[in-house]
């Protein structure tokens, strides 16, 4: 029998709030995903005014929480092949980093989840979770003595998801095209 | 015994959730990564035939013939026979006919110009070899079963590409081939529990819950539009398909029928192990009134 432990506690501050999460992807990981025949990214993370932010706002129905948008451009040698951003959004027992990968006309490529956090209270901070997980990433090879562990529980949904691409379109709309 | 191995795991939006395809090898992961793009492409290809939402998968062409035969893909018929069979054997519990309940209380999108019964019978559905139509005029959806059938049919691709053992978690649609034994715990507003140890096989939860949580997507009511009382209810079965479907049998079954049911069809009732933890901060958060959909 092989068992194994896919869940990861990450080292937060976790006395009244713990969080549990994954890491899918790192960076790199979800750029050669998103664009495989790319040969180059080059950072060009993009800078928002209250002006271009208010206008996001206006477009996706969504707010820009943040002043910083973590980009870069992606290459096939020197041809501009489109955007691939990092963005964060929050739900109500989740906490996601996704990365999306955009056109440059806009339209969506691709969306990967890069990481995934759920936040309960409780029983994460009894000592038979907290053994259950291995601080490491999702590439480290694992001894395979522990068991795979699951959630299941009521479907959530992925609007928030949804939502921030919506964002990122609009953002695209304003300042990238 | 000791063994080494690679666990290689990807996550995307996908039918109206989560989705978490995992792998056990002893490769690295790259070169996998074909794999995992078309096992997802796998399930968004079932999203396209079956959804509710989208007004032109297959599904909606069929609500929208107004009786006529229509065409349709090898599994969305295949699905629809699936719920028709359920139809019987739960004498209507398991309705798939009841979307225009949905659509007249805004849970599915209208995207219909025409008038329609808020509820039929299964039995009403029509199939005959590549086509299908429907006898009367209700509004198919295939929401309580076409999740756990994309799973199914993501776990048979990668184990047609020799993949032995894995798992695939389609926000609570999971579903573990091979040889690994995963534990499980129930997610509730009062925290997690220990629920069951899965192994080759499926599980499916689906709530009920008189708030209309935003972030509860599936919708559970009987023939008569009615919500059934509040519950979480897991089933394991041999198939995702299956186990997705009878959630919703029986949380319109009183409890004590629950695992009598169940048993029919080789599936289980399960119920959590130990007390949930509380989690304050979600028990006391307002539940909303607003409630998302499935896209699928």
């Amino acid at each position: 029998m092989k068992t194994i432990n896919p869940f990861f506690l990450l080292p937060v501050a976790a006395i009244t709030c713990p969080a549990y999460g994954i890491q899918y992807l790192s960076t790199e990981q979800a750029q050669q995903v998103l664009f495989t025949h790319a040969t180059q990214f080059m950072e060009s993370s993009i800078e928002l005014t209250e002006e271009q932010r208010d206008r996001i706002k206006e477009i996706s129905d969504v707010r820009q929480r943040w002043k910083k948008q973590q980009a870069w451009k992606a290459y096939e040698g020197d041809k501009f092949v489109g955007w691939f951003i990092i963005d964060k959004v929050i739900g109500k027992h989740e906490f996601i980093t996704y990365a999306a990968a955009i056109s440059p006309e806009g339209d969506v490529l691709g969306i990967e989840i890069m990481d995934y956090r759920e936040t309960y209270g409780g029983e994460v901070n009894e000592a038979h979770w907290k053994k259950q997980f291995v601080g490491t990433t999702i590439s480290s090879p694992l001894k395979l003595t522990r068991d795979i562990e699951n959630i299941s529980g009521a479907t959530l949904s992925c609007r928030n998801v949804t939502n921030g691409v919506k964002r990122l379109l609009a953002l695209h709309e304003v300042v990238l095209k | 015994m000791i063994l080494q191995g690679n666990i290689h795991k990807r996550m995307k939006p996908l039918l109206g959730t989560f989705v978490e395809v995992g792998i056990v090898t002893e490769e690295d992961s790259n070169a996998y990564r074909n794999l995992f793009n078309q096992t997802f492409s796998v399930m968004e290809n079932m999203q396209n035939q079956m959804s509710f939402h989208d007004r032109d998968s297959s599904l909606s062409r069929l609500n929208h013939a107004k009786g006529e035969w229509v065409e349709l893909p090898e599994d969305t018929l295949r699905v629809i026979e699936y719920a028709k069979q359920l139809y019987r054997q739960t004498d209507g519990l398991f309705n798939c006919t009841l979307g225009g309940y949905l659509v007249k209380r805004g849970k599915l999108p209208d995207h219909f110009d025409f008038d329609y019964q808020v509820n039929g019978s299964a039995d009403e559905i029509e199939i005959e070899n590549h086509r299908a139509r429907l006898n009367a005029p209700f509004l198919l959806t295939l929401d309580g079963i076409a999740k756990g059938y994309a799973v199914d049919k993501a776990v048979e691709y990668m184990q047609m590409q020799g993949i032995t053992s894995g798992w695939v978690n389609a926000g609570g649609d999971l579903r573990v081939f091979g040889d690994i034994e995963m534990p499980v715990y129930q997610r509730s507003n009062e925290g997690l529990s220990h629920l069951i140890k899965l192994k080759e096989n499926a599980l499916a939860t689906s709530e009920v819950n008189q708030f209309n949580r935003y972030d509860c997507p599936s919708h559970i009511i009987n023939n008569q539009g009615e919500w059934p009382d509040d519950c979480i209810i897991s089933v394991r079965a041999s198939q995702a398909w299956l186990a997705d479907a009878l959630t919703k049998v029986l949380a319109l079954v009183p409890y004590a029928q629950r695992k009598k049911i169940a048993g029919r069809f080789d599936a289980c009732f399960c119920q959590v192990t130990d007390k949930p933890s509380i989690d304050k901060s979600v028990t006391e958060s307002k539940p909303s009134s607003y409630m998302s959909q499935n896209t699928i």
